[in-house]
C-alpha cells in the first residue's frame, strides 16, 4: 500500500507517464544491473557526470516507488535562472539545492537530514560536469556521507552516452542510445579520505572494465577460471575449497554455502549480490527437504543460480580464480544416478555433460529426453549453458567415513545422506571423473580416508599452482 | 484482398516457424526475427488498418535505425548539427509516403544529403579535418535508414504482395545462411556466397508459384527470385566490414548494440533495387 501511494504522486506519475517514454524513445536507455536496487530501502547513488541528461537517465532506472523519495543534489546558482526552468526542475526532481558559494558543510547537513528521513540521494562526486567521458577526482563529501551512514549503501552507476548526446556547452540533445551500468551496492567503513580514495579507485576499475566491454575491439571480458572441488557429502570439499581460496595468491573467491572474497589470503569485504542471497535461501530450502523428491527442484535451482553467480562475480569482481564447493555442471550430471539409476551409465553421463554444457542440443523427441525429463526441461528453458571448470579436484572418500563425519557435525541429516545413496553418488562421481579424463580435462583425484587434512590440502594446492601456471602459459 | 490475406498468413506462419526453430539456441537469430516482425507489423497495419498509421511505424523503424547508427559512429563535436539534420529526413520520408509521391522523395532526399548535409557539416565549426569523412558517414546513414526504409514503404504501396514475398524470402535466405554458419555439421563451403545462393531454388520457386498473383511473367519471377539471394549475399558482405568498423561484434546480443543494423540491412539494401526493377522492367 505504501508503495502504491508513493507511485500515485504527481511527480512519480509525471516520470512514469511522460518522462520515461520520452527518454526511452529518444535516448533508449539500456540498463545492466538494475536488480541491484532490489531490497535496498535507501541508498546514495554516485555517478560520473558529463551531461545534464545524467539526472534524467538516473531517474529513468529507479524503481517507481523510489522516485518521490530520491533527490538529486543540484547547484542553485546554475538553475535559478530562468524561472520556468527552476520550477520545472523543482517539480520533477525535488532536488536538494546547494549553493556552491557557501560552505560545503551546510550542504552536507541537508543531505544528512534527507538520509535520516529514509530518503535516497543522487550525488555526482566529481562536483561538476567533466568532458569527453573523463572521470575527475572525487570530492570528500561522499567519503563523509558514507562514513556517517555505514548502513546506507553507496550504489555506483556508470553512464555511457550522455557525453555524446548532450555534452557540456551544448543545448540541443541528439537522439542517440545510452548505456547505464549499475554496480553492486557498497557498504563502506573507515576514514573519509580512505573511503573517498577507495571509492574512486573501485569506480575507475569498474568503468575501465565497462569501457573494454563497450569498445570490444579490445579483449572482451571473460568468465574467470574456476576450480571445482567435488565429492560426496561429508568428504570435506567445502573446507578444502575454502582453504585453497585463502592460500591462492592475488584475488580469489570461494563459492560454497557462503560467498567469500580473498585478497592475498585476507578476507576482503564483499558487497551483496542479489543472486547470492537468492541462492543461499534456495539452498537452505533444499537442505530442509524431507524426501528426495522434494529435494530435486530446489537443488537444481540452487545449482543453476550458483552457475549464474560465476558470471556475476566475473563481471563485478574479476578475481583471478574462483574455488567452488562442487560444480553445477558436474553435480547435476552425477546426481542423475539418484533419480535414474537404471539409465545412468558412462554413455549417458557423457551425453549429459555435453548437453548441460551446451555442446549439443538433442532434437525434441530424442529418447534421452524420455529417460531424463530434467534435461529436456533445462534445454527448453535454455538453461543448458553451464560452465565447465578449468580444473577439478575429486575427494574420493568412502561413504562410511563421510557418514561418520556428518554425524560428528551434529547437524540435521539430509534425505540423501545415507550409505546407500552416498555409495551411488560416489559411483556417479567416479564415472564423471572418468569421462572428464577421457575428454582431456585436468583432473586431480585425492583418495584415501586416512589422509590427514594437511596432506590433502598440500596435494590440492600443488595441483592448483600447476594449473594456474599452465593456464598463464596458455 | 483474399490473395493478400493468404500471403500474410503464409508469411506469419513462416516467420513463426522460423522463430520456433531458432528459439532454442541462437540469440542473434531471435533478435533478427524480432526486427523482421517490425516490418511485418508495418505491412499488416498498412493493409489492415491504415497506410497513414503504417507510415508512422516505418518512420519509427527508421528513427531507431538511425539512432543506433549514429550512436556507433564517431562524430566530431561540430557534426552534431548535421546529425540532427539527418534525422529531419525522416519526416520528409513520412510525408512523401503519405502522399505516395516517389520522385520528390528520391530526388529531394538525395539533393538534401548531397548539399544540405554537407552545408550543415561545414557550418558546424571551423575545423576542416575530417569534413569529407563526416559527410560520408552521415549520408551513408541517411541512405541506409531513410532511403532504404522509404523504398520498403513505396514497394508496399506499389505491390504489397511482392513486398511480403520479398520479406519472406530474405528471411529465408538469411536464416539458411545463418544456420549453415552455426551448425556443427555444416558443409565445407568453398565460397562465402554459397551459403546464400543455396536458397536460390527456394526463392525462385516461391516467386514462380506466386507470379500470377503478382502479375509478373515467369521470366520476371525468375529474375526477382535470383536477385534476392544475390543481393542479400552482397549486402551481408558489405555489412560484415561496416559492422567491424562500427564495433558490432558477432556476440552483439550481449553487448546491447547494433541489433537493428545487423537485422535490417539486407532488407533495406535489397528492396530499393527490387523496387526499381519492378517499376522499370516489369509490365
Amino acid at each position: 500500500m505504501k508503495k502504491i501511494n508513493s507511485i500515485l504522486r504527481f511527480q512519480t506519475l509525471a516520470h512514469l507517464l511522460v518522462l520515461r517514454p520520452i527518454v526511452k524513445l529518444a535516448f533508449d536507455a539500456n540498463t545492466v544491473g538494475g536488480s541491484h536496487f532490489q531490497g535496498l530501502s535507501n541508498y546514495i547513488i554516485i555517478a560520473n557526470h558529463n551531461s545534464h541528461l545524467d539526472t534524467l537517465l538516473l531517474f529513468h532506472i529507479l524503481p517507481p516507488h523510489k522516485i518521490a523519495s530520491t533527490h538529486v543534489v543540484a547547484a542553485l546558482d546554475y538553475f535559478i535562472r530562468p524561472k520556468w526552468l527552476f520550477l520545472l526542475v523543482n517539480c520533477l526532481f525535488k532536488p536538494l539545492w546547494v549553493d556552491r558559494k557557501t560552505s560545503g558543510i551546510s550542504s552536507l547537513k541537508k543531505l544528512q537530514a534527507m538520509l535520516d528521513k529514509g530518503h535516497s540521494i543522487i550525488l555526482y562526486p566529481e562536483g561538476t560536469r567533466g568532458a569527453d567521458d573523463k572521470l575527475l577526482g572525487f570530492q570528500k563529501g561522499i567519503g563523509k556521507l558514507a562514513r556517517d551512514n555505514p548502513n546506507v549503501p553507496v550504489v555506483p552507476i556508470y553512464l555511457k552516452g550522455p557525453e555524446k548526446v548532450l555534452p557540456k556547452g551544448t543545448t540541443v540533445p541528439l537522439p542517440l542510445q545510452n548505456f547505464i551500468t549499475v554496480f553492486p551496492p557498497q557498504y563502506l567503513e573507515g576514514e573519509i579520505d580512505d573511503i573517498t580514495e577507495n571509492l574512486f579507485e573501485q569506480f575507475m576499475a569498474h568503468i575501465d572494465a565497462e569501457r573494454l566491454d563497450y569498445q570490444q575491439k579490445k579483449r572482451p571480458l571473460k568468465t574467470p577460471d574456476y576450480v571445482a572441488v567435488i565429492g560426496i557429502d561429508g568428504c570435506g570439499k567445502s573446507t578444502l575449497s575454502k582453504s585453497l581460496a585463502t592460500k591462492h595468491p592475488g584475488e580469489s573467491c570461494f563459492i560454497g554455502d557462503s560467498l567469500l572474497f580473498y585478497c592475498d589470503g585476507n578476507l576482503c569485504p564483499m558487497q551483496p549480490l542479489i543472486t547470492d542471497k537468492l541462492r543461499t535461501w534456495v539452498g537452505k530450502k533444499a537442505k530442509k527437504a524431507e524426501k528426495l523428491a522434494l529435494y530435486k527442484v530446489p537443488k537444481i535451482t540452487e545449482l543453476l543460480l550458483r552457475d549464474h553467480l560465476l558470471l556475476e562475480i566475473g563481471r563485478w569482481y574479476r578475481p583471478n580464480f574462483i574455488f567452488m564447493d562442487g560444480s553445477p555442471l558436474l553435480n547435476i550430471a552425477a546426481w542423475s544416478i539418484i533419480y535414474h539409476e537404471d539409465s545412468f551409465n558412462q554413455k549417458t553421463c557423457s551425453l549429459a555433460l555435453d548437453i548441460l554444457s551446451g555442446k549439443i542440443t538433442p532434437r525434441v523427441g530424442d529418447p534421452l529426453y524420455k529417460e531424463f525429463r530434467e534435461l529436456f526441461f533445462l534445454c527448453k528453458m535454455q538453461l543448458n549453458q553451464l560452465h565447465m571448470p578449468l580444473g577439478v579436484i575429486f575427494l574420493d572418500i568412502t561413504p562410511e567415513t563421510c557418514i561418520q563425519r556428518i554425524q560428528m557435525r551434529g547437524q540435521r541429516v539430509q534425505a540423501h545422506e545415507n550409505i546407500d545413496k552416498l555409495s551411488k553418488l560416489r559411483k556417479a562421481y567416479q564415472l564423471v571423473i572418468d569421462e572428464l579424463k577421457s575428454s582431456g580435462h585436468n583432473v586431480c583425484v585425492i583418495e584415501g580416508d586416512d589422509l590427514k587434512p594437511d596432506r590433502v590440502s598440500s596435494i590440492a594446492t600443488r595441483y592448483v599452482h600447476n594449473l594456474a601456471k599452465a593456464n598463464e602459459e596458455n | 484482398m483474399a490473395n493478400l490475406s493468404i500471403y500474410m498468413v503464409f508469411g506469419i506462419i513462416t516467420l513463426l516457424g522460423l522463430s520456433s526453430v531458432f528459439i532454442d539456441y541462437p540469440e542473434r537469430m531471435v533478435a533478427y526475427l524480432k526486427h523482421m516482425w517490425l516490418y511485418f507489423l508495418f505491412i499488416t497495419i498498412t493493409v489492415a488498418i491504415s497506410p497513414n498509421i503504417g507510415v508512422l511505424v516505418l518512420a519509427l523503424i527508421s528513427f531507431m535505425g538511425m539512432r543506433e547508427y549514429f550512436t556507433l559512429i564517431t562524430i566530431r563535436p561540430q557534426d552534431r548539427i548535421a546529425v540532427l539534420g539527418a534525422f529531419l529526413t525522416i519526416p520528409w520520408m513520412a510525408l512523401a509516403l503519405w502522399m505516395n509521391w516517389y520522385h520528390p522523395f528520391i530526388i529531394l532526399i538525395l539533393l538534401y544529403s548531397f548539399l544540405g548535409i554537407s552545408f550543415l557539416v561545414v557550418s558546424g565549426g571551423d575545423k576542416g579535418d575530417g569534413t569529407v569523412f563526416s559527410i560520408g558517414i552521415i549520408v551513408f546513414g541517411i541512405l541506409l535508414f531513410v532511403v532504404g526504409n522509404g523504398h520498403v514503404g513505396f514497394l508496399t504501396f506499389e505491390s504489397t504482395c511482392l513486398m511480403v514475398l520479398v520479406l519472406i524470402t530474405i528471411c529465408l535466405v538469411d536464416s539458411i545462411a545463418f544456420l549453415l554458419s552455426i551448425s556443427s555439421h555444416r558443409p565445407v563451403l568453398k565460397w562465402y556466397v554459397t551459403k546464400y545462393l543455396i536458397a536460390l531454388p527456394a526463392t525462385v520457386t516461391t516467386f514462380l508459384v506466386f507470379c500470377p498473383e503478382l502479375s509478373i511473367s515467369r521470366f520476371e519471377a525468375v529474375v526477382i527470385g535470383t536477385m534476392v539471394p544475390v543481393l542479400v549475399a552482397a549486402s551481408r558482405y558489405i555489412m560484415i566490414h561496416v559492422e567491424k568498423d562500427l564495433g558490432i561484434a558477432a556476440d552483439y546480443e550481449t553487448l546491447r548494440r547494433g541489433r537493428l543494423i545487423n537485422s535490417s540491412c539486407p532488407l533495406i539494401m535489397t528492396v530499393p533495387i527490387i523496387f526499381q526493377y519492378q517499376s522499370i522492367f516489369t509490365q
